[in-house]
């Protein structure tokens, strides 16, 4: 086995290393699964499908292309971070909901950083959106 | 969902088999990689494989759903290989087995983080269907079209009208999504979540691997633990359950580095060529990988060359054109494919670095140094919930190194502190449109990432100052 460095510096700093990120990992898990798993509590409780909440982006055929609906549910965390939109693609589902955050930019539709504010201020958490 | 959970298995086996064929008959005599570490090389040698031949296979208008031969063939190989490498284990003795490692408590605390690090990505991982931006929009995206139109040359590709997204980003993610895809024989968004920790549990054994055989168990246990817990694979932009290709690369970056590390250290032709092959593999990747792969380069040419020069120098000049050939081979298949497709509007408007890659726009842009210097600063050294207390461990360990004139250590800390660089540099011609500082914000931690477990890996050498064991 190769020998250990002797100096103190290798016996203290991966000590400190490691249990700063043994607080950190802690921290972070406790708010992030938290938060995930009230969010499965909440989706069983409505009775959601989680996969239905999603839709498929994907269209193979150019037809589809101009008759995109807007995904039938919108999904918004708690913590105001609206993880589970599916607007990924097609931005124009969510152009019915927020359009001034919005805008089109060389032939695209973007979205405007403000928008997860606009859930914020409209107190949204979960919201259906029916087609 | 019984039935899906075999597909998977199918799926993601061969994966593992196909590794361990490529690793029979190309390293034959190569060191012997045993438990873990073997099974996360062959992962990186079946997923980079796999996703290559695909590649290929695309390029050349074999249609992608050829590529599933490889499950039959893998599997069939790699019963050949187990009665032939079972026929020369009984012919030997069992005297080179090494000896049983003391467990102490505090290896079983060690463990304890580890396992428990490995089972919330894992956890978090297939709790819901791939949701995050970046993971559904650039990577899976593309794994459905390969998957529903059998090949990358088609109107989502190459039509202005259906572009998606960077069209032009590597492929090898997609390609093993839609390689699940293909077992699964339909697109689900959910089953393909089990593929995308892989990356990260894999590098853990890895990583623990290779530092036991440079460093000790010790060490090494401690550096896998700190690795495993590294904020960015567990929260912010991209972590590892987020299906992002920054997990993949720093997967196959770190493999490269720690296994050419082990090349300069030992000399043993295997390891030179099993890190070409896993730097070639980050190279399709993410284009980062080719950024990594002109750093790794310099590394080689600075160690091979200038630090350890006094050798031959024609067998170091061979040996580094053995490693640019393989790279070459592995990502030129990607970067043909890569000049083909158009840009995206957005793209060109927003992400053509090159255009701004000249002398009058550095200069233009100069007046954001300051900005981008305070993001890093504060990524690096005052947003503790970011990197934790790593990088103030690291400059200690460079300083450390330079006081002792560790060349060795030293020339492979300046890996990740060039990458930083050069990513700095990168920040400074971006011509993003919401602004280069919107994009340090969300880009930073993920990017440094890549590099994070190599610069650990760099620290953890400096805790041995004895001869490297030689078992794995």
């Amino acid at each position: 086995m190769p020998e250990r460095n002797p100096e103190k510096l290798f016996s203290v700093l991966p000590v400190i290393l490691l249990v700063t990120e043994i607080i950190l990992f802690a921290w972070s898990v406790n708010k992030h699964m938290r938060i995930e798993i009230d969010l499965i509590n909440r989706i069983h409780l409505k009775g959601e499908d989680i996969s239905a909440m999603f839709g498929d982006e994907y269209r193979k055929s150019r037809d589809d292309l101009g008759h995109i609906k807007p995904d039938t549910r919108l999904l918004v965390v708690s913590n105001n971070i609206p993880w589970l939109l599916n607007y990924h693609l097609y931005p124009r589902s969510i152009y019915h909901i927020a359009p001034e955050y919005i805008s089109y930019v060389n032939g695209k539709h973007a979205i405007s950083k403000g928008y997860s504010e606009w859930f914020a201020s409209k107190n949204i958490d979960l919201i259906l959106y029916p087609e | 969902m019984i039935i899906t959970a075999i597909k998977l298995i199918i799926a993601i086996v061969p994966i593992f088999l196909a590794g361990r064929v490529i690793y029979y008959f190309a390293f034959r005599d190569s060191p012997a990689f045993r438990g873990l570490p073997a099974l996360a090389l062959y992962f990186g040698l079946g997923a980079g494989f796999i996703s290559w031949t695909a590649i290929v296979f695309m390029l050349v208008g074999i249609p992608f759903r050829y590529t599933l031969a490889l499950t039959a063939l893998s599997v069939a190989l790699y019963v050949c290989v187990l009665v032939k490498t079972r026929k020369n284990t009984r012919n030997r003795d069992h005297a080179g087995k090494p000896p049983g490692k003391p467990r102490g408590k505090q290896t079983a605390v060690l463990t304890a983080v580890i396992l428990l690090a490995a089972a919330v990505v894992f956890f978090r991982s297939v709790i819901f269907p791939m949701h995050y931006w970046d993971a559904r929009i650039i990577w899976n995206y593309k794994a459905k079209v390969i998957f529903q139109n059998d090949t990358v040359f088609c109107g989502e590709f190459f039509d202005t009208d259906r572009l998606h997204l960077h069209p032009k980003y590597p492929l090898h993610l997609p390609c093993m999504e839609a390689w699940v895809y293909r077992v699964l024989g339909r697109t689900d968004d959910w089953a393909v979540m089990p593929l995308i920790p892989l990356y990260y549990l894999m590098l853990l054994p890895f990583f623990y691997g290779i530092l036991k055989k440079l460093s000790g168990s010790r060490t090494a246990l401690v550096s896998t633990a700190i690795l495993s817990l590294l904020p960015p694979f567990h929260i912010l932009d991209g972590p590892a359950h987020s299906g992002y290709a920054d997990t993949p690369l720093a997967f196959f970056f770190t493999c490269a580095v720690l296994l050419l590390y082990t090349w300069l250290e030992e000399r043993r032709r295997p390891y030179l060529l099993l890190g070409a092959a896993f730097t070639g593999f980050a190279c399709y990747t993410k284009v980062e990988g080719v950024l990594l792969f002109i750093l790794v380069l310099a590394w080689l040419c600075l160690r091979t060359l200038v630090i350890d020069g006094k050798g031959d120098r024609a067998s170091a000049v061979k040996d580094l054109l053995v490693f640019t050939a393989v790279v070459t081979v592995l990502a030129l298949p990607q970067y043909i494919i890569y000049l083909r497709i158009p840009n995206h509007t957005a793209d060109i408007e927003t992400y053509d670095y090159l255009k701004k890659l000249n002398p009058a726009a550095v200069y233009e842009n100069l007046q954001r140094l300051p900005v981008i210097a305070r993001h890093f600063l504060r990524e690096y050294f005052i947003w503790a919930g970011h990197w934790g207390l790593l990088w103030y461990g690291f400059i200690i360990c460079a300083v450390y190194s330079c006081r002792k004139r560790n060349i060795s250590v030293l020339s492979l800390m300046a890996l990740p502190a060039a990458y930083t660089a050069v990513m700095g540099f990168v920040y400074l011609i971006t011509p993003y449109a919401r602004g280069f500082e919107a994009q340090m914000e969300y880009s930073l931690s993920r990017l440094t990432l890549h590099t994070a477990p190599a610069a650990l890996f760099a620290m953890a050498l400096l805790a041995r100052s004895g001869t490297a064991d030689k078992n794995l």
